[in-house]
């Protein structure tokens, strides 16, 4: 398995101010984005067979492994930045 | 017809025998001229004057592949992750494609083993979906079977790449854990090559067993995917 990193993604930049956005507006909204991120989760993922459980279930994973890709690019800026620091 | 250097780094010993096992398959039905190297840290069993045992203490998946590149005597080289399983046409499908002249690589889509877990499921939902190749690989089942495609799309899980590019555009670069791959084929991309892609080369391959292992390699990816951006293709 592997990717192509052409062009680094941007998920790092739009992660975390999208978790505070998140945090920080009203319950009722939340749910309205919430629902709209598992439909979105079921449309992309409709070729699969697994059952509806399942895709529940990933959906919640989902952002938990969106957050260490957004991680890992940190500590890539910071492996560069530190790389670039000590000349 | 060309003769075919198979090199297959050996981490993971069931895997392994499996995936031996069913390379050892696909060539006894093909018209191949082959060699298999396997780069392990334990001598394997059954040597034979096709199958040679490189025996390296070195885990530097880079390393191992250079190894592998430097001990080939084929004018193609095909890389198979020991975690793949390679399906009997696979092949005799390579000998028929390596006819046409243009491509110096040729590849496939790499499907998920048949799964019963519930961890194992939600993986393959991600993978073939989302991550990784997720797009590309729903991209390359809707899309004509054979065609041209850049060569930093594809991956070393399942890859024939003629020999003299590596000739011509070095080794692989050891300093990186993972896209290692990547990065020689956005090289060999500049160069001007390009790669073959059938959906008749297609394997199963195996994805990580704990979903925090899947995390880890995610952070992996993201990491390096930036480093090599900064520091070699830019």
């Amino acid at each position: 398995m592997s990717n192509s990193p052409l062009k680094p993604n941007l998920i790092a930049i739009l992660v975390f101010p999208f978790l505070i956005f998140f945090i920080l507006i009203k319950p009722r909204k939340k749910i309205i984005i919430s629902l709209a991120y598992f439909l979105f989760f079921f449309v992309i993922t409709s070729n699969q067979k697994e059952t509806f459980i399942t895709k529940l279930i990933a959906s919640f994973f989902f952002p938990i492994t969106v957050l260490a890709y957004a991680s890992g690019e940190f500590s890539g800026v910071i492996h560069i930045l530190s790389k670039r620091l000590n000349g | 017809m060309a003769k075919l250097s198979i090199i297959i780094l050996k981490t993971r010993e069931k895997d392994f025998n499996r995936c031996i096992a069913s390379v050892k398959r696909s060539l006894s039905i093909s018209d191949i001229d082959y060699e298999i190297l396997i780069i392990s840290y334990s001598p394997i069993l059954s040597e034979s004057n096709n199958i040679k045992n490189i025996l390296t203490s070195n885990l530097n998946i880079s390393y191992r592949r250079n190894l592998g590149i430097s001990e080939s005597s084929g004018d193609f080289i095909c890389f198979i992750d020991d975690d793949v399983i390679v399906p009997e046409p696979f092949f005799s499908n390579f000998s028929r494609l390596s006819r046409f002249n243009g491509p110096d690589i040729f590849s496939g889509p790499d499907i998920s083993y048949p799964v019963n877990s519930l961890q194992s499921s939600i993986q393959k939902l991600f993978v073939e979906n989302i991550y990784l190749n997720g797009f590309k690989h729903k991209m390359r089942f809707s899309h004509p079977h054979t065609r041209i495609m850049l060569p930093s799309q594809g991956s070393f899980t399942n890859i024939f790449i003629k020999k003299e590019l590596f000739l011509k555009l070095g080794m692989l670069k050891n300093n990186y854990p993972v896209c290692e791959d990547t990065l020689f084929l956005y090289k060999a991309e500049k160069n001007g090559s390009y790669m073959l892609f059938s959906n008749d080369l297609y394997v199963f391959h195996k994805r990580k067993t704990s979903l925090l292992e899947f995390l880890k390699q995610m952070f992996y990816f993201g990491k390096y995917n930036l480093i090599l951006y900064f520091e070699e293709m830019k």
